[in-house]
């Protein structure tokens, strides 16, 4: 039966692409439709390939892991966050607030632009 | 509209879908802009200023935001095209290197010579993830790993991949702002993603294992 089941492997493996390109062929799903015969290939592929079958599902995984790197911390603090150390040392962007010297700057530059309006609509 | 002198909530501004006075923009939106941008510019200056022009270019197109959508919403997409621009004047001034990944591809499979050429060889096929809990992921450590993952990635890759994985956007509109065909755009997808699984896996999956906590 193992034997049966070996040769089964061999056979199908022999008529799809290899995992590299079957690699390939689980990431394109992702972003495009595939062909006809590249989704007969890779469904094929996953029939039979273990490994293959963990690296599609993980891929899906890393997807959702990405959505939640960046947005799951990106609304718990909008308003004003004191500049603390832990904040200026941390390399996770969705921890990191803008530092006060930028902030200020971008605050000045607002107000200089709204101080120009005002001057550009009193005098019409 | 303009002179409202109460401290609006982004929340109010969303629901009442008008425009919260400028002086208050930086407090409201302006940590939020901040991290959009240095996820995707992933460098602390550009990203300042990405966010300056945002809010200066959307002063002047103040009249212009239509209330269908927030304010944030509004923001954001003036934000998208900055940091777009930033990163073609980038590319033009400094060449973008598209050097192989560290945890990339070539290494993981057999050779061609080998009689299963081009399949996974078996000390880099994929390991089971299910020992470990995704709640952990949650969890400040794992976010570290996955962003030092993340920055190994090159640039035009990095944009790429965040425009379609946290942005859900069209491949067509990456293409266009990134100035790349769509067969470009699969292939780089296709490295980030080799490349942050096999990443991952080494240094969160392998060894999150062996020390499961919680």
């Amino acid at each position: 039966m193992n034997t049966l089941k070996h040769y089964f492997a061999v056979v199908l493996f022999s008529i799809t692409p290899p995992c590299k390109e079957i690699t390939m062929l689980a990431s394109k799903a992702m972003d495009t439709r595939l062909s006809l015969k590249e989704r007969f290939q890779l469904r094929t592929h996953l029939l039979i390939c273990s490994a293959c079958q963990r690296f599609n599902i993980q891929i899906h995984t890393l997807h959702t892991l990405a959505h939640d790197h960046f947005h799951s911390l990106s609304d718990t603090n909008e308003s004003e966050v004191p500049e603390t150390e832990s904040n200026k040392s941390s390399h996770i962007p969705s921890q990191r607030t803008l530092r006060l010297e930028a902030r200020n700057r971008i605050q000045h530059a607002i107000t200089a632009a709204l101080h120009d309006n005002n001057l550009h609509d009193t005098k019409q | 509209m303009k002179s409202a002198d109460r401290t609006i909530t982004p929340h109010e501004a969303s629901s009442m879908q008008t425009v919260s006075p400028p002086e208050k923009w930086v407090d409201l939106y302006g940590n939020y802009l901040y991290k959009y941008a240095l996820m995707r510019l992933r460098n602390d200056a550009l990203a300042e200023d990405a966010v300056q022009e945002t809010f200066l270019a959307a002063l002047k197109a103040q009249q212009t935001f239509s209330g269908r959508s927030s304010e944030k919403t509004w923001l954001v997409g003036i934000l998208k095209h900055k940091i777009i621009d930033t990163f073609r004047k980038r590319s033009r001034e400094t060449p973008m290197s598209e050097a192989a990944l560290p945890f990339e591809q070539e290494g993981l499979f057999l050779d061609n010579d080998h009689e299963w050429g081009g399949h996974w060889k078996p000390e880099y096929k994929p390991t089971d993830w299910s020992n470990t809990p995704l709640a952990a992921t949650e969890r400040s450590d794992f976010q570290r790993i996955f962003q030092s993952c993340f920055e190994k990635l090159p640039e035009r890759t990095a944009l790429a991949f965040a425009m379609k994985e946290i942005d859900d956007a069209e491949c067509a509109e990456i293409c266009a702002a990134l100035e790349i065909t769509e067969a470009n755009l699969w292939v780089m997808l296709h490295r980030a993603r080799m490349h942050l699984r096999r990443c991952l896996e080494v240094r969160w999956f392998a060894t999150a294992k062996t020390t499961s906590k919680k």
